[in-house]
């Protein structure tokens, strides 16, 4: 099965001489697939016109393209609702470019118009409709056909054959708002929802709903409020006790606790129908093995075609493997066309931007399979970016005229291997957050975390999409019930939090942060205009303030959430982005209304200011003790000098 | 100058045929024997074991026509005592005569060295007389009643010899007057610094022990590279051995302290018999304590030869080694002076190795060491680690001591003395329990030099864990004892022994039992650390101290496994290689000695633990 919310990009750069900072042409796609469900019983029909930007895609930046031919496409879900759609996509093109080179755009693979520079200028908005057809996506795509002066051996190294698709292109889409049945509540291209609390006392299943909500529309960033009502123009999903576990009804999504449970698998486990009563959904794990294949990440096969370098990105997630996975192994499945004599290709495989192994190609035209060992030293964070590169050089006389081209095709059947996985060198709640996968279980101490641990989900989703399965139990700190999971996702009222290996323990009261080389205070609640300034994260923190800690029990890997004083300085989780997660660089994070992070262990220490350590009984009893240790010091001098003194 | 000397009349050989003693053969024998050694007739015959002492002396006596007596309690009990106030025991023993009785203007002697005449000379000029009548008694009876007659001013100058001429070189006084005093100061100038700043202070301390250990080991590798040097020149090849001739050597005197040591006492006269060396310029003494029995009949059934004497030292405070030893030199005859214990098994040629190496020398040498090893090496997990230790000290360290001119802490046994030169050190002091080491810091404080021989002694090594703590808690407290000696006077020092000297008898002797008492410490703190990650020590190791330490941990302790490894390898020791890797265990029991050598210092500080020998199952020859 694949995973929905992988995104694979490809990569084409047509380069003639190899130069890695010139090889970011890229090509992005977005594959959603959706089974069209039938619309039995339309009840509720609305046209409405939805804007969906590149940004909304994912693009938090403009896409930059670079080579004789770049192209860029992506794949829009045709959902059932869709009647029709336009898009504008926002260009720049190089300034020295030929004014005869073209740009052309593909609808579904089929060209839809091409237009010379000398046409559109070199900062073009090109609008045009996109034709829909039945399949479950469109694909569009804009290519570029760039030189400037017609002698690739002379443009290419250049590097001014450029194009820039801007993220604030956009698609509009007329959509027909169909919620007749459960899955298509989330097929749609809405991005705001809006989840109500029917009854004060809410199960506390609906914690990790906000997450399923995010990982069901995984190829979009969407909105998720909680309301006392019900607001018109939104999605609303009403939690409460229901007789029924998951029920569409007056344009709203009526889940009960049980109901929760069956969004835990994608949509392609929810149903075709509008309500649902005393449904079984199997959540059973998948067997873990020791291999993965790109396929079973989500990761498609690619073919590219051109000259210069071909390049594939694989996202090297630790989230694939629930952990950091010991001894990595990537067995990767090529085919090419054979190299012609003369010519030479080789394949570079870049980890994070290192060059890991490197060899020329030679033969084509079958399936070949090669190693690539992934030194552990080289990973970083939850996300690493392995980078497959082949790169075709043709002789220089044939620079003009007929080019020669090659064809590589990756094939997803190609897999990781490794021998176990650890997560103890996951320290970070970056790191944590994005490498949460496998089995999960949210642990919660005190039903008013509730909240907060749900706007922690939301975050989570935002995050990552990996997770599978979170349980979830109401209790105290318990080893044995968090045994067996690979993550813990811990809400605890600071009275009750008592890990052994917690980075800050909250029940020690207050506490300074405090770097042992220099012996200068990082963090002090009391004290904070004495800090350096360079050494504190924001002048922001009031006595109150919410903590993100990431420890280890057991095998498990715990997050948790907890707070100084007052509990309400957590809903500043409401307000974080998914962007700020980045900066949580550190295993324990300090937050009110800034996030602050610190390595505790590694590079700081925690001192606790109402702890009566051995420095506090020093202070107090020093004299007496020094007069002691005096009075007997001397008796023994005395007793040496009159029994071992002669002479 | 009239003696009651007479004619000599027939030679020593003649008188023992005539007397039937001896056969034809055994005198012919006996004169090719002297023809090599160049020595005296009779020694060679009781040498070669044809006669015994009384014999020898009967036959002497009539050689010189005088009268000859083996009542030995008779002469003691017969002897005018006023006469011995005139005449010290050292004198007694040099010129082998005792007076006897004395007339107007004569005086009747006894001696084992008739008619010598620096002797007669000085007695007659000692009691102002004009004649001399000499009685001829053996020299174990001169010995045996010498013994009984100056026994406590013997035993008194055995004991208090050293302290009585220079107090502030005995351990007698284990601490001196200014020591206390000032670690009266340092302890309230400690005590304030806690006050004000115990951190400040704490980590000043582990600077210091952790400075100590870096020097230490900076030393070590220092030392150890000049022994590796020195590991290919050797002080005495055994052609210079070979070419030595027997009429050139001088009597060389053996010493055995031995107590308790029934079992053992036989394998170092089974080796002494099977020396290298002219058995008649042999002087053996079999230093035994009164209260020891077993070991005397033990020595007498191992039927020692005529030449070799038993000395029995009288029972009295402290019942040391070095006071037996003490005891001993006073009756040393030889040139040269060994010691060794009584489970030795030295190699057949070391003293002709000594008396080379003397020779090469030069007159600034007081004593040479030769190497110790064990024969028992193999015997379980303990001599294992033992032989490792051995090996490095003897086959690298001294060596290494020796090149760069250093302080050399001798070894307990196979320490070759110039004996003249001993005995104007003052010999071992008693109440010191390394009387070895502290010999060496004294000779070199005199401006000796200690060198080394390349021979080596097989000992038993100690295979029993509680046995290993009694020996080494002595060892450590001994060193302690040097080191407090030594240090009363730490600028005179300086300058007797430079600064070179002095930091090398810090880091040997002092430094020896306090990297013991520290180790545990140090061990913990990091074994905590380690354990519970705990941050309680993080305080004390700032940055500079940390590095420092981690430098000590990870170099420090490799150096001390590598090179007991390349010490056991050169000596192709080769399956006790991997055995280096426990040394830190080894360093452990060290450890427990040295806290029980660290209450003995206070408690019993003159206690000489003994080492129990002979529990060994293995022989020399296994090894």
């Amino acid at each position: 099965m694949f995973n929905f919310y992988q995104h694979s990009y490809t990569i084409n750069q047509n380069f003639y001489h190899t130069e890695h900072r010139n090889k970011k042409s890229v090509v992005y796609k977005v594959l959603v697939l959706i089974f069209l469900i039938p619309l039995l019983f339309p009840s509720f029909v609305h046209a409405v016109e939805k804007v969906v930007s590149l940004e909304d895609l994912g693009h938090a930046k403009d896409v930059h393209l670079s080579g004789t031919n770049p192209e860029f496409s992506l794949y829009l879900s045709n959902y059932r609702g869709l009647n029709k759609a336009k898009a504008q996509m926002q260009l720049r093109l190089s300034h020295v470019l030929d004014k005869k080179s073209t740009v052309t755009v593909l609808v579904n693979d089929v060209p839809l118009f091409t237009k010379s520079v000398e046409q559109i200028g070199h900062e073009p908005t090109l609008s045009f409709g996109i034709e829909l057809s039945s399949s479950d996506y469109v694909k569009v795509a804009v290519r570029g056909s760039l030189f400037i002066t017609g002698d690739i051996c002379h443009d290419i190294p250049t590097g001014n054959l450029w194009m820039v698709v801007s993220n604030k292109s956009r698609f509009i889409m007329n959509d027909n708002f169909i919620s007749d049945n459960i899955s298509s509540y989330f097929k749609n291209y809405d991005t705001d929802f809006n989840i109500v609390f029917d009854n004060e006392k809410v199960s506390l299943s609906v914690i990790p709903l906000v997450y399923y909500i995010n990982k069901l529309n995984d190829w979009k960033n969407i909105n998720i409020s909680i309301c006392n009502t019900t607001i018109e123009g939104m999605r609303n999903i009403i939690v409460g006790n229901y007789d029924r576990d998951i029920e569409i009804r007056d344009g709203n999504l009526f889940v009960s606790g049980n109901g929760i449970q069956m969004l835990k698998k994608s949509l392609m486990n929810l149903y075709i129908t509008s309500s649902l009563r005393n449904s079984l959904i199997n959540t059973e794990e998948a067997n873990r093995t020791k291999e993965l294949s790109l396929a079973n990440a989500g990761i498609r096969g690619i073919t590219m075609t051109g000259i210069g370098d071909l390049s594939f990105n694989v996202p090297i997630r630790y989230s694939f493997f629930s952990g950091i996975p010991r001894n990595l192994n990537l067995k990767l499945m090529l085919n090419h066309t054979p190299i012609p004599e003369g010519d030479k290709a080789f394949l570079k495989i870049f980890l994070n931007g290192v060059l890991i192994k490197a060899e020329q190609l030679s033969g084509g035209g079958n399936i070949t399979s090669y190693t690539v060992k992934i030194p552990e030293e080289f990973l970083k964070g939850y996300n690493n970016d392995l980078n497959i590169v082949v790169s075709y050089f043709i002789n220089r006389g044939d620079c003009k005229g007929s080019i020669p081209s090659m064809t590589v095709s990756m094939l997803d059947s190609s897999y990781f291997y490794y021998d176990d996985v650890s997560r103890k060198k996951i320290n970070t709640v970056t790191d944590v957050m994005g490498s949460m996968s496998g089995k999960v279980l949210v642990m919660i101490d005190d039903h008013n975390m509730l909240n907060f641990g749900i706007y922690l989900m939301d975050i989570l989703g935002r995050f990552n999409r990996d997770i599978e399965n979170i349980d979830i139990i109401q209790t105290n700190y318990k080893k044995e019930k968090m045994a067996g999971y690979d993550f813990v996702i811990l809400l605890a009222n600071p009275i009750n939090a008592q890990g052994s290996n917690m980075p800050l323990n909250l029940k020690q009261g207050r506490f300074s942060i405090v770097n042992p080389l220099t012996q200068k205070e990082v963090f002090n609640l009391e004290q904070r205009k004495n800090l350096h300034a360079d050494e504190i994260i924001s002048s922001e923190y009031a006595d109150s303030f919410g903590i993100l800690q990431t420890f280890d029990e057991g095998d498990s890997k715990i997050l948790m959430l907890s707070y100084y004083n007052d509990i309400n300085k957590l809903s500043f989780l409401e307000d974080i982005k998914k962007e700020d997660i980045n900066k949580m660089l550190g295993n324990v994070v300090v937050f009110n209304r800034d996030i602050a992070s610190y390595e505790i262990g590694e590079k700081y220490r925690v001192i606790y200011k109402d702890v009566k350590t051995l420095g506090y009984y020093w202070n107090k009893f020093k004299l007496v003790i020094v007069l002691v240790i005096g009075l007997i010091v001397m008796a023994f001098l005395y007793l040496v000098n009159k029994k071992l003194v002669r002479g | 100058m009239s003696v009651n000397s007479v004619s000599v009349s027939k030679k020593i050989g003649d008188i023992l045929l005539d007397l039937g003693y001896i056969t034809l053969p055994q005198l012919h024998e006996a004169l090719e024997y002297q023809k090599n050694t160049k020595g005296r007739i009779g020694w060679i015959l009781v040498a070669l074991g044809f006669i015994n002492r009384i014999q020898l002396y009967e036959c002497l006596a009539l050689h010189y026509g005088l009268e000859f007596r083996k009542d030995t309690g008779n002469m003691e009990s017969e002897i005018d005592k006023p006469l011995l106030s005139d005449i010290k025991h050292e004198e007694v023993i040099e010129y082998q005569t005792l007076p006897y009785r004395k007339e107007k203007d004569s005086i009747i002697v006894l001696t084992a060295y008739p008619n010598n005449n620096a002797s007669l000379s000085f007695f007659k000029n000692r009691f102002k007389v004009n004649e001399i009548w000499q009685v001829v008694i053996t020299d174990l009876d001169l010995t045996k009643i010498t013994e009984a007659l100056y026994r406590d001013a013997i035993l008194d100058k055995s004991i208090y010899g050293l302290f009585y001429r220079k107090p502030e070189e005995s351990a007698y006084s284990v601490f001196s007057k200014k020591q206390v005093i000032f670690s009266g100061v340092i302890s309230l100038l400690i005590l304030c610094w806690l006050y004000f700043g115990v951190i400040s202070f704490l980590i000043f301390f582990n600077f210091i022990v952790q400075a100590f250990y870096t020097i230490s080991v900076l030393f070590k590798l220092i030392v150890s590279l000049a022994g590796i040097k020195s590991e290919i020149e050797k002080p005495v090849t055994d052609d210079e051995v070979k070419s030595l001739k027997n009429d050139e050597m001088p009597v060389y005197t053996v010493l055995v302290p031995a107590y308790k040591e029934p079992e053992v006492i036989g394998i170092l006269m089974d080796a002494l018999k099977k020396m290298n060396y002219p058995q008649n310029k042999l002087d053996i003494i079999l230093l035994l304590e009164e209260d020891d029995r077993e070991t005397f009949e033990a020595a007498k059934n191992n039927k020692p030869p005529g030449n070799w004497r038993f000395l029995i030292v009288p029972s009295s405070q402290p019942k040391t080694k070095p006071k037996a030893c003490n005891y001993g030199l006073f009756f040393s005859r030889g040139k040269y002076l060994v010691i060794y214990d009584a489970e030795d098994i030295p190699e057949p040629d070391q003293l002709k190795k000594a008396v080379v190496v003397f020779k090469k020398g030069g007159k600034d040498y007081i004593c040479y060491q030769g190497s110790l090893n064990y024969f028992n090496k193999d015997e379980n997990t303990l001599t294992k680690l033992f032989t490792l230790e051995y090996s490095y000290w003897y086959d690298y360290l001294l060596h290494g001591l020796d090149r760069l001119k250093l302080v050399i802490p001798l070894g307990g046994t196979s320490n070759h003395f110039d004996a003249e030169k001993l005995k104007e050190l003052g010999g071992w002091d008693p109440f010191n329990t390394t009387e070895d080491a502290d010999l060496g810091v004294r000779a070199y404080a005199k401006g000796y030099r200690i060198g080394v021989v390349n021979t080596t002694t097989f000992e038993e090594a100690n295979s029993r864990l509680g046995n290993f703590i009694r020996q080494r808690s002595r060892w450590i407290k001994g060193y302690m004892q040097t080191w407090l000696v030594y240090s009363r006077h730490p600028i005179k020092l300086i300058k007797v022994i430079g600064f070179k000297g002095w930091v090398s008898f810090n880091l040997f002797i002092g430094g020896t039992p306090f990297a013991s008492l520290v180790n545990p410490i140090t061990w913990s703190v990091f074994f905590v650390w380690l354990l519970t990650k705990t941050k309680l020590v993080e305080p004390i190791f700032p940055p500079e101290v940390l590095y420092l330490s981690l430098f000590n941990l990870l170099f420090g302790n490799f150096l001390g496994i590598y090179l007991n490894m390349v010490a056991v390898f050169k000596r192709k020791y080769y399956t006790l290689i991997p055995f280096a890797f426990l040394n830190p265990f080894y360093w452990f029991l060290q450890s427990i000695a040295s806290y029980k050598s660290l209450w003995q210092l206070f408690n019993k500080p003159f206690y000489w633990e003994k080492t129990q020998h002979g529990i060994t199952k293995h022989r020399f020859g296994n090894a």
